[in-house]
């Protein structure tokens, strides 16, 4: 268990500043995911906090102590890659024992801690094996093993299931919430799926163009957004933005937040519109509503309509989140915003 | 885990950064240092380049050797004929190793099985097995006064071939498929697709056979028996058997007019021939 | 023919519009391979067996040239053991440095580039330009290695006419002349390990050496065994480098195979058949190498 802190940590490559001036704390035995669109520079932070892809400028400090120029090897994190980063020449056994060999663990100690390990992540079959000769699913386990043989106090995860298929994507998920429950130890996982992160995380913190742009519970990130970019990143379909006739502000609601009301019904928010397209999803249907302002998409249980009909659609006043130009959250006087969203008259 | 203090490693990596600085810098000047030497030496006076200690820069700059040299060996003769045979290496070799190339990447005909085995024990076979008998064939052909000894075994060339067939081989099927579907004839497939797609190679390939004709020595000292059609590297023996006692200045200074088209070559090119004889390799 | 499997072959290659046009295509070239490597590979064994100088009459002497080759002169068996000497120092410093160097150069830099850049440039030259160059340097009255000594107060040596010394003078000018090309070879195939196993490696606190001899070196190893090969094969027909600085000498120290070949060929009397013996048995040490070469590229393949 570790908590780690990076202070206003700068990163570039070249010309190219990846992260400027960031600073974060990842609290000590967390689940905290770092999520992401490609590029953001979730995966640059997780390699500092290695050691591998050092910081231009700024600190990392773990409980305290400032590692930010001590080598990889020597500051008790561990990391699954996503590309597994298996050593493709030796066979599993020598792959989870590799590490331990190299702090020169004594040899008794060395076999128990690998077969124990091998055990909790159901490779003892395989230990004599090389890993070309396993599975995606089973090397993904040797990256994990190899990972907890150290005991680390910390977890470095980059994307570590999405080389996996969906079905074993979705097993995997759940054994490594398991696993974090049962170690306690601090893990850090990096993930562009925001399904994954909401699953898995204690914490979330969203990135975008090298900048934080919310963390939080997976609650708080999912039911009270800051701004547009987290609305919209978070849950599928995305947040409707809309912007509001004569004004500077512009006003969001989740699809799954709407409501067909029935003639005669109104709500704080009530528009008129027209299905241009349904989408069969299983359990819900999603439907595309051209309404004034533009087309809306709307997830609900209401299987009835179909393209044309013509629908009223209704949000409750809890679930309407304004934005200002910047696409900053307003949260101050919203009851008075409210006034502006009085639908035209036809 | 003990962690040392933030500085240690900083100061260690510094320490071996400088020291790994200072080893560069002298191996740069082992591995040019020789060429920089030729060409000090092609300047200087005879006396001087025999004095003790050596001077590192002419004391008296003068192109006497150059002068000397010119007028011992007929240079403009050697120089043409190494060019001639160059450039005839490189002309024929487009012309018979490319459709040669292509034939073997894209089609399927009798016999092509055991074509390629041929061509791939060729690759295999150096030119300093099979002299004696080359030899014999151009003597009994009376060719030994040409230039062609030094071409014509030169202009197929099975690692040519092979290089070639290669690139052919990695241009996308559909595309051919779909210039078929345009109506292509094959000689404008091959003219208009294949050649511009591969490119690259082609050149590399001509740019390894100019340099290597140019640089050859073992087989136009066997095929050659006149001066009037032995190439520049030939031409340097001559002013080694002029006199006794070696006049270095002379010798490097006919060196440095050998060396002078390659390097030049290089220095234009080293982006591009680096990263092909990187490529080369991994093939 | 074709027709009967037009979507079989492996490589995508296509049915031929007109039967002919492959064989117009490869023709030219395999004719030129069976006139100039072929019939001479054939010949150069025919030959062996004969005693012949390029005027008389060709005599039939069956083996009486092996025998002579390898039990009643002494000089082929020199030469061989010369070769022998010459390859092993050539191949242990060239894949030795290469790797060495290939290690070290291996980060992105201006300086590596430049570096790499100046090594290879030896490379390019004729192997006859840098062999005057070195044979100058080495001069043992006026050349610069000398007065380098002289300057360090160290005793002199006579380099290329100390004959205990001569064939890894020779030697030293082969591996600095190819060291830049090996060495862009070895990086690049290091360069293809993923980074991520070495940052794998990094926080795993593996020390240097046990990262490359357990990670590094098993992974360019296909690369380096078919360096290997190259490099043995290439040392074993060496010819201008010794031509050129020493022709043999001092005594017959440095004679190797292909100086060997030549000098009965072209200068003792023509001795063609008995040439053409010794031809033939470089042929064939050339073809077990060979042999192996093919193994290893199979192997390679199948690999991957």
């Amino acid at each position: 268990m570790a908590e780690i802190c990076l202070n206003h940590v700068s990163k570039s490559f070249g010309s190219t500043k990846v992260i400027e001036d960031l600073s974060l704390t990842l609290r000590s035995g967390a689940f905290t995911v770092l999520l992401g669109p490609s590029g953001c520079g979730k995966t640059t932070l997780l390699r500092m906090i290695a050691g591998i892809g050092p910081a231009t400028s700024g600190q990392v400090l773990m409980d305290g102590v400032d590692i930010t120029d001590v080598p990889p090897g020597r500051r008790n994190v561990a990391m699954v890659f996503q590309s597994y980063a298996i050593y493709p020449t030796m066979t599993v056994r020598e792959n989870i024992e590799f590490c331990l060999k190299n702090n020169k663990v004594p040899k008794a100690e060395r076999k128990r801690r690998v077969e124990q390990v091998a055990k909790t992540v159901g490779l003892e079959e395989y230990l004599g094996r090389k890993p070309a000769q396993l599975s995606g699913g089973q090397r993904q386990r040797i990256a994990l093993a190899r990972a907890l043989v150290k005991n680390p106090a910390v977890f470095l995860m980059d994307e570590p299931l999405s080389n996996l298929d969906a079905k074993l994507r979705t097993a995997m998920r759940s054994e490594l919430i398991q696993l974090h429950q049962e170690l306690g130890a601090t893990f850090v996982y990096v993930t562009h799926d925001q399904v994954e992160s909401m699953a898995m995380a204690d914490h979330i913190v969203l990135m975008n163009a090298g900048k934080i742009m919310q963390q939080g519970a997976p609650e708080v990130i999912y039911q009270d957004p800051d701004n547009i970019f987290t609305a919209q990143f978070i849950g599928t379909p995305p947040t409707n933005i809309l912007p509001v006739r004569g004004q500077e502000f512009r006003l969001g609601y989740r699809p799954e937040k709407v409501s067909f009301l029935p003639d005669g019904e109104s709500a704080d928010y009530t528009r008129r519109g027209t299905i241009v397209t349904r989408e069969m999803l299983g359990a819900e249907v999603l439907y595309k509503v051209r309404i004034a302002e533009g087309d809306v998409m709307v997830r609900s249980t209401c299987f009835q309509y179909s393209a044309g009909d013509v629908v009223r659609l209704g949000v409750d006043e809890s679930s309407l989140y304004f934005f200002d130009k910047e696409g900053q959250r307003i949260r101050e006087g919203c009851g008075a915003l409210l006034s502006h969203l009085e639908e035209a008259q036809p | 885990m003990k962690l040392h203090a933030p500085r240690t490693y900083r100061l260690r990596r510094r320490a071996l950064g400088l020291v790994s600085l200072l080893f560069k810098v002298a191996m740069v000047i082992f591995f040019l240092f020789p060429f920089y030497w030729m060409i000090t030496t092609a300047f200087k006076t005879y006396g001087e380049s025999i004095q003790f200690p050596p001077t590192l820069w002419p004391e008296t700059f003068t192109p006497e050797a150059f002068a000397d040299v010119w007028q011992r060996i007929d240079i403009p003769r050697y120089f043409k004929n190494s060019l001639l045979v160059a450039l005839g290496v490189v002309v024929l070799q487009a012309l018979f190793n490319i459709p040669a190339a292509y034939g073997f990447a894209r089609y399927e005909f009798k016999g092509k099985k055991w074509m390629w085995a041929l061509v791939m024990l060729a690759f295999m076979i150096p030119t300093q097995i099979t002299f004696v008998p080359v030899y014999i064939l151009f003597s009994k052909a009376k060719l030994l006064g040409t230039l062609w000894p030094q071409i014509l075994p030169f202009a197929a060339n099975a690692y040519g071939i092979f290089l070639m067939r290669q690139s052919f081989l990695q241009v996308p099927d559909e595309l051919v498929e779909a210039a078929r579907m345009d109506n292509a004839s094959e000689m404008r497939i091959l003219v208009r697709i294949m050649l511009p797609m591969c490119r690259s190679s082609i050149i590399t390939a001509e740019l390894f056979s100019f340099i290597s004709t140019w640089n050859s020595y073992f087989w136009p000292l066997v095929m050659t028996n006149s001066d009037k059609v032995r190439p520049l590297t030939l031409a340097m023996q001559r002013l080694q058997d002029a006199h006794q006692g070696l006049e270095w200045p002379v010798l490097m200074a006919a060196n440095s007019l050998l060396v002078l088209p390659v390097l030049l070559l290089f220095l234009l090119l080293s982006r591009q021939i680096l990263s092909s004889f990187g490529y080369r390799g991994i093939k | 023919m074709s027709r009967r499997k037009p979507k079989q072959d492996p490589h995508g290659a296509e049915r031929a519009p007109h039967r002919l046009t492959p064989y117009l295509l490869v023709g030219p070239a395999m004719v030129l391979l069976l006139i100039f490597v072929f019939y001479p590979l054939v010949n150069l064994v025919y030959l062996s067996f004969f005693d012949y100088n390029l005027i008389s009459e060709k005599t039939f002497v069956g083996l009486k040239n092996y025998e002579v080759l390898f039990f009643l002169k002494t000089d082929f068996l020199q030469a061989l053991r010369n070769t022998a000497v010459y390859t092993i120092t050539v191949l242990f410093f060239s894949l030795l440095l290469a790797v060495l160097f290939a290690l070290w150069l291996e980060p992105e830099s201006r300086m590596n580039r430049f570096l790499q850049k100046s090594m290879f440039t030896p490379y390019l030259i004729s192997m006859v330009s840098c062999a005057y160059i070195w044979s100058w340097m080495y001069d043992a009255d006026s050349g610069i290695l000398n007065a380098m000594l002289e300057l360090f107060g160290l005793p002199l040596s006579r380099w290329l006419n100390d004959s205990d010394l001569a064939l890894f003078c020779v030697a030293a000018v082969a591996v600095w002349k190819s060291l830049g090309y090996y060495l862009i070879l070895v990086l690049a195939s290091i360069r293809t390990i993923p980074t991520e196993i070495l940052e794998a490696a990094a926080l795993d606190n593996t020390p240097p050496v046990r990262k490359f001899f357990r990670i590094t070196l098993p992974m360019i190893s296909p690369q380096l065994f078919f360096l290997l090969i190259t490099i043995t094969i290439s040392s074993f027909k060496v010819f201008d480098v010794v031509r050129v600085m020493t022709d043999g000498g001092p005594g017959n120290a440095t004679d190797v195979l292909v100086t060997y070949i030549y000098r009965y060929a072209f200068q003792m009397n023509a001795r063609v058949g008995y040439a053409s013996a010794a031809g033939t048995v470089l042929l064939v040490i050339l073809m077990i190498l060979t042999y192996f070469y093919f193994r290893v590229l199979s192997k390679r393949v199948y690999y991957r």
